[in-house]
């Protein structure tokens, strides 16, 4: 009897570390977002506020100012194109290194990988330049092209892990009901695999939605999506401190919002595959 | 019922061609056109463009910017990596103690992971700001008052690795606690059968038990860390005095504000073979394992 007591004030201690380190690690991103509110002189007050009265004075800047809701809206474009496009080339090769026995296939996945860990930076350079040699410079249209080449190789990953499960008699009772190769993948697969089809685009979505470094230098005004917007307002003459916050906000809270529908498949996905939580 | 094989592998070929083609022409040509940069002495402020063979290579690699920079990035991974992997650990030894899952709890903490970098960047130099920053404000309160965490080059790398531990930490903390759980229970129960103390359960059977998932952990987190870019762009932009110039940023500069495409693509060119080789050694063996 004692002995449970025990256990569970033990249990019931854990719970309340753990909460409270979980606390710690959620606080910069409620500091930001208290931030967004805050009146100028709470903001810049050399002691922390904790209490104040929100205003919204930095919100009507960043619309009135910064154009806010034409940039969200390249930022959906840009996001949604990609992510549709990843799946469309992404799923028939997935389906492809599951399901048939390629030349070289493990050599195949281990270079799949290996494209993942290429730094973006690496290639911004020489990517830049072929852009404006071909006329993409600055359109929306190559930043959907190179975010789609580069969130490729983590869906094809990811997908193949999902597709692996699916057991291999749906496709061969689709085949014995006369469906071609393409058939099976279709009507057959593609229903079942809807679950890493939508962790895939979630992720490429969000990925895509945070991405700044080839935004910063494949587009400039107009066609700018919201990352580099943030990173203008940082050194436009000193940093705006609230404005600059209330965009840091509207660019993270479509991400911690699909970031918590995805948490079933976080650990999958944060591995690409190689290890299912 | 069974294709002949050769059909099965031209049927498998139509399937990944797509994706395939797309990738050499979107990441791989450049990549050989950044190869092909890197052995003349292009730059976008001259008109002409010669073959140097080597020469890029030799002027990058006795660079003081460079190895400055290179010194900085060492010492940015091993601290991060190191730094998240003790954290990330003892937090999922210490969720894994816990009777129930605590599913909120697991997703709340993953937000840092997946917030965007240009938001951390922001709040975090909001954060150690030394006049109205929240740690300035609490350094006071315990009376060491005036750290200037982003002015003093020392505690600028030091702000740069507070900020990815507490952006990266959830990241080894959920891949090791999905290797924790996955462990069989009977070795442990045995062991204290044997009389074996915690701590010798944790160093000589949990952590043996496992290595694949801990090198998994490790070689990501590294190769992701390698390429850090808009959390410290936003930060301190490499300053003060280039303390925190980690490569990226050294790349950036020389690419695209001093326009020298030929120094910016050989230095990445020995980024890539830097963790192309990493990831064959340290890599290839466990991934295989997983198969």
């Amino acid at each position: 009897m004692q002995n449970e007591y025990a256990r569970s004030a033990g249990e019931f201690v854990r719970i309340a570390a753990n909460g409270a380190i979980v606390a710690l690690f959620l606080f910069p991103l409620a500091w930001m977002i208290a931030g967004a509110f805050k009146s100028e002189g709470d903001l810049l007050s050399p002691d922390p506020v904790w209490f104040f009265a929100p205003v919204l004075d930095h919100w009507r800047f960043i619309f009135a100012n910064w154009a806010v809701e034409h940039h969200l809206v390249n930022s959906a474009i840009i996001s949604i194109a990609t992510t549709l496009a990843t799946l469309a080339l992404g799923f028939p090769a997935a389906y492809g290194l599951s399901r048939f026995p390629l030349w070289r296939k493990d050599a195949i996945l281990f270079d799949i990988l290996s494209l993942k860990m290429i730094p973006p930076i690496a290639s911004a350079v020489p990517l830049f330049i072929l852009a404006k040699q071909v006329g993409l410079y600055n359109t929306h249209a190559v930043l959907i092209i190179l975010n789609t080449a580069f969130q490729l190789p983590f869906t094809l990953l990811v997908l193949k892990s999902f597709i692996d499960e699916i057991p291999r008699e749906i496709d061969e009772a689709a085949r014995i009901d006369g469906c071609s190769a393409l058939g099976v993948m279709w009507h057959a697969v593609l229903p079942l695999a809807v679950p890493g089809i939508v962790c895939c685009a979630l992720f490429v979505f969000i990925f895509t939605w945070n991405e700044f470094l080839l935004a910063n230098v494949m587009v400039g005004g107009e066609q700018r999506p919201l990352p580099p917007i943030v990173g203008l307002a940082l050194t436009h003459r000193g940093i705006l401190w609230g404005p600059a916050l209330a965009l840091g906000v509207v660019v993270i809270a479509p991400v911690l919002a699909l970031s918590l529908m995805l948490s079933r498949y976080m650990t999958r996905g944060l591995t690409f595959g190689a290890v299912k939580g | 019922m069974k294709l002949p094989r050769v059909r099965q592998n031209l049927l498998g070929a139509v399937f990944v061609g797509p994706a395939f083609c797309y990738i050499m022409l979107v990441v791989i040509y450049p990549l050989l056109y950044s190869l092909w940069a890197s052995f003349t002495n292009m730059r976008l402020t001259s008109p002409i463009t010669s073959f140097v063979g080597l020469d890029t290579y030799a002027q990058a690699l006795s660079s003081e910017i460079f190895q400055e920079s290179l010194i900085v990035t060492a010492v940015f991974l091993v601290c991060v990596v190191a730094l998240e992997f003790i954290l990330g650990f003892a937090l999922a030894y210490s969720f894994s103690r816990m009777t129930r899952t605590h599913p909120v709890m697991r997703s709340l903490l993953l937000l840092p992971v997946m917030a965007t970098p240009v938001s951390v960047g922001l709040v975090w130099k909001l954060m150690l700001n030394s006049e109205f920053g929240i740690l300035a404000g609490w350094g006071r309160a315990f009376g060491a008052s005036g750290i200037l965490w982003l002015s003093d080059p020392t505690l600028a790398l030091v702000s740069v690795v507070i900020m990815d531990v507490w952006q990266w930490t959830p990241f080894m903390f959920l891949i090791l606690l999905a290797g924790l759980e996955g462990l069989p229970k009977e070795p442990v129960e045995s062991a204290q059968v044997d009389g074996a103390n915690r701590w010798q359960i944790l160093l000589f059977i949990t952590l043996p038990m496992m290595r694949r998932i801990i090198v998994i952990a490790v070689v990501f987190r590294l190769m992701f860390a390698i390429a850090t870019f808009d959390t410290v762009y936003v930060l301190t932009k490499g300053g003060p005095a280039r303390a925190t110039d980690l490569i990226t940023l050294f790349i950036q500069r020389e690419g695209f504000v001093n326009l020298n495409i030929a120094s910016a693509s050989a230095v990445s060119f020995l980024v890539l073979i830097a963790v192309l080789v990493v990831t064959t050694i340290l890599f290839k063996r466990d991934l295989a394992d997983a198969k």
